[in-house]
Parts: C-alpha cells; sequence; structure tokens
C-alpha cells in the first residue's frame, strides 16, 4: 500500500474503521515510524470515536408497552358457550306421565275418520232430483241408502241412494209422487255435493269501430 | 406482530432508540417522544414492516421524526457560538466535548456517527437506515470524523 502525504488521513480513518488489513496495517505503522509528525494527527483520530457509550434507562414503560387487549367478540363467545353448556346441563326435566298429549280439535281436522263419527250430517233434498225421479203408483218401494263413514266430511261427493224396483213393475204409465219421500228428502244438495254446475258463458259479440280517443298522441306516427 | 412481540421490541430497542434521539435533538423529553411516536408508528404499520428489519424501520422513522422537529424549532446550534462556549467550561472532559462536537456536524453525518459508534451498525445497514448508499455513508462518516478531529485539535488541552 502506497501512503503518502495526500492519503494518511484516509488510511488512519480505515484503521479506525477496521477496514485495512494485515499488511496495510504493518504498512501504516512503518509510515507512523518514519513521520512522527503523524502521531499526534493518528491519536486525534482515535479520539473522534464515542467510546463511552452507556446505556441510559430511560422509563416510561407504560407509555410504550402495550396492553394485552381481549376483543369482546371473543368475550362473547365464550360466555355464549357457557350459557348454553349451563342450560343443557340444569334445565329442569319434565315428567312424562302420557307418552304423547292428545289434541283432540287438531286431530279432528286433519283426519276426516275420525270426524265422520262425531259429526252429524242432514241431508236435504234437491230440487232437481225431486223433480226427476218417477216413482210407479201403489207399489212399494225400498229404498237403500249406503252410506260410508267417511263420506260425511270427506270432500267426495256422497253416493246417491239407489232405488230398488220390484220386477213386475213394466207399465210406462209412472205417476209423479205428491209428496216427496222421506228418502228423498235426504238426498244431498248440489251444492254440498260440491259437484256445482256452471252455465257456460256466451260469446260476446265485440263490435270492434274505430273511434278517435284510441288514437296514438304521438303526431308523427 | 402480536402484542408480546411489539413489547420485546419495544424493551429491546427503547432506550437505544431514546439515546439516539437524544444525541440527535440535545433533548431528553424530545427524545423520549420520537421514541414513542416510533414505536406507534410501528404498531400501525406492523403487517408491512419486515420482522426482520424492525430496527433498521425504527431508527429510519425515529431520524426523519428528528429532521423535522430540528427543522421545525430551528434548534441548529452556531459553530462559534459552540466554540466560544466550550472554551468557557473548565476542563471539560472528553466525552462532554465529544458530545458537544457533534452539533458541529449536519444531521446526517450525526445521525451516521451515532449508529456506527452506539450502536454498531455497517456501511450498508446506515445506508439502509439514511437510504442512502454505502459508499456515501463512509465518505460522510470520514468528513465527520475529519471534522471532530480537527475540533478536538483545537482544543489543545484535551490531548
Amino acid at each position: 500500500m502506497r501512503i503518502g502525504k495526500e492519503n494518511i488521513e484516509e488510511v488512519i480513518f480505515d484503521f479506525h474503521e477496521g477496514n485495512l488489513s494485515d499488511e496495510g496495517k504493518a504498512d501504516l505503522m512503518d509510515y507512523l515510524h518514519k513521520h512522527p509528525e503523524y502521531e499526534k494527527e493518528f491519536m486525534l483520530w482515535a479520539k473522534t470515536y464515542h467510546t463511552d457509550k452507556p446505556l441510559l434507562d430511560y422509563g416510561n414503560d407504560d407509555r410504550f408497552l402495550k396492553k394485552k387487549y381481549s376483543s369482546p367478540l371473543k368475550w362473547g363467545v365464550v360466555a355464549t358457550t357457557m350459557g348454553i353448556v349451563a342450560a343443557v346441563l340444569f334445565w329442569p326435566k319434565e315428567k312424562q306421565t302420557d307418552p304423547l298429549p292428545v289434541m283432540p280439535q287438531v286431530e279432528q281436522e286433519r283426519s276426516p275418520v275420525v270426524s265422520s263419527e262425531t259429526k252429524e250430517v242432514e241431508l236435504v233434498p234437491a230440487k232437481v232430483a225431486e223433480k226427476k225421479i218417477v216413482l210407479p203408483r201403489k207399489e212399494k218401494i225400498t229404498v237403500v241408502l249406503e252410506k260410508e263413514d267417511s263420506v260425511a266430511t270427506s270432500p267426495v261427493a256422497p253416493t246417491a241412494p239407489v232405488l230398488a224396483l220390484p220386477d213386475t213393475v213394466t207399465k210406462r204409465e209412472t205417476p209423479v209422487a205428491k209428496e216427496p219421500l222421506e228418502a228423498v228428502k235426504k238426498l244431498p244438495l248440489k251444492s254440498d255435493s260440491g259437484m256445482v254446475h256452471k252455465k257456460p258463458r256466451r260469446k260476446r259479440k265485440l263490435n270492434l269501430t274505430p273511434t278517435d280517443n284510441i288514437l296514438p298522441f304521438n303526431s308523427d306516427f | 406482530m402480536t402484542v408480546s412481540d411489539y413489547n420485546d421490541i419495544v424493551r429491546l430497542y427503547k432506550n437505544r432508540l431514546c439515546r439516539y434521539a437524544e444525541k440527535m435533538l440535545r433533548n431528553r423529553h424530545m427524545a423520549v417522544d420520537v421514541a414513542q411516536e416510533s414505536f406507534m408508528k410501528l404498531w400501525e404499520h406492523r403487517q408491512r414492516v419486515d420482522p426482520l428489519k424492525v430496527h433498521a424501520w425504527l431508527y429510519t422513522t425515529a431520524y426523519h421524526h428528528c429532521l423535522t422537529l430540528l427543522k421545525k424549532e430551528r434548534r441548529y446550534v452556531d459553530e462559534k457560538a459552540l466554540e466560544h462556549f466550550s472554551f468557557e467550561q473548565p476542563q471539560p472532559d472528553l466525552k462532554k466535548i465529544l458530545d458537544e462536537a457533534l452539533d458541529l456536524l449536519n444531521e446526517q453525518q450525526r445521525s451516521i456517527l451515532l449508529l456506527r459508534d452506539y450502536e454498531g451498525y455497517s456501511y450498508e445497514e446506515i445506508g439502509q437506515i439514511l437510504e442512502i448508499s454505502g459508499s456515501q455513508v463512509k465518505s460522510s462518516l470520514f468528513r465527520a470524523r475529519q471534522r471532530i478531529k480537527e475540533y478536538l485539535k483545537d482544543l489543545e488541552y484535551v490531548i
């Protein structure tokens, strides 16, 4: 390493910084021995270093440190979980005397079979049946009513009564009975059976004639 | 970074950062404020700060904060006034003289000298903190020491 007057300060600086190799350090020592006027410079460079560096305690730890913060959400989850566990453990158990509580009203609505046994249905003879039924004169008529239990409340129309006529009836002259039979009185109305015949609507003819009212507002149309 | 990690960093670097800021500002209370501000910013930006470079990030933040305060309060010490003040002191020891000599340097040189002498950082680390190159750090450090040396040379009684 060439050391001279022009770079002696840089070499001394590198020496104190620890940037010189062993060979460079030896060259610098030789140069200082030969030029003792630079020994003073060497000592002054050494004094520029802050060797005394005590690390004081500045305190005020409370100002710097952060306290561990737990979120309210976390505590809410914990409290909810504990509440659920406590409710499961300490919930009062009911005595089970009846295995299944009976709710008669609900059962009556949902089961037509049960309701047919309890409900009484009044059969009113329909007007149409009164007119159309033709009965033979002076003959015994046996009326057989077939009625199922579930018919009373079921939406299906009840079966009409079957009239059993005797074999001897062959005449076509069949006078109309003056008074309706009791069996006829018991015939269901059309409205009761749910089979209401609606008259077909007549199609009305529309006379489409142009008028001034239907013209569009846009004059350019 | 958790609260526990943050507190560990505070315990490790609090006094160092306060000392660095105190040497820069020449004011203990302001130094503590600067250090606290740096740690608060560290917590705010904890997601972005590299855990391996926390110390450099802290010193960079403190350095910029010191520069802001120094520019704001115009706390520059006139060189002539300092020399006059130093000669008036009866038998000052070397430590005090060196502390006073820091005021002869500009902010960057002072910061480089403090980071080098007190914290023992390399040129590259100092350059990373101050956002300059390593060669710039070395040349600035050379000029800083040269100036202090000249200041000590004037004080013949020290030697």
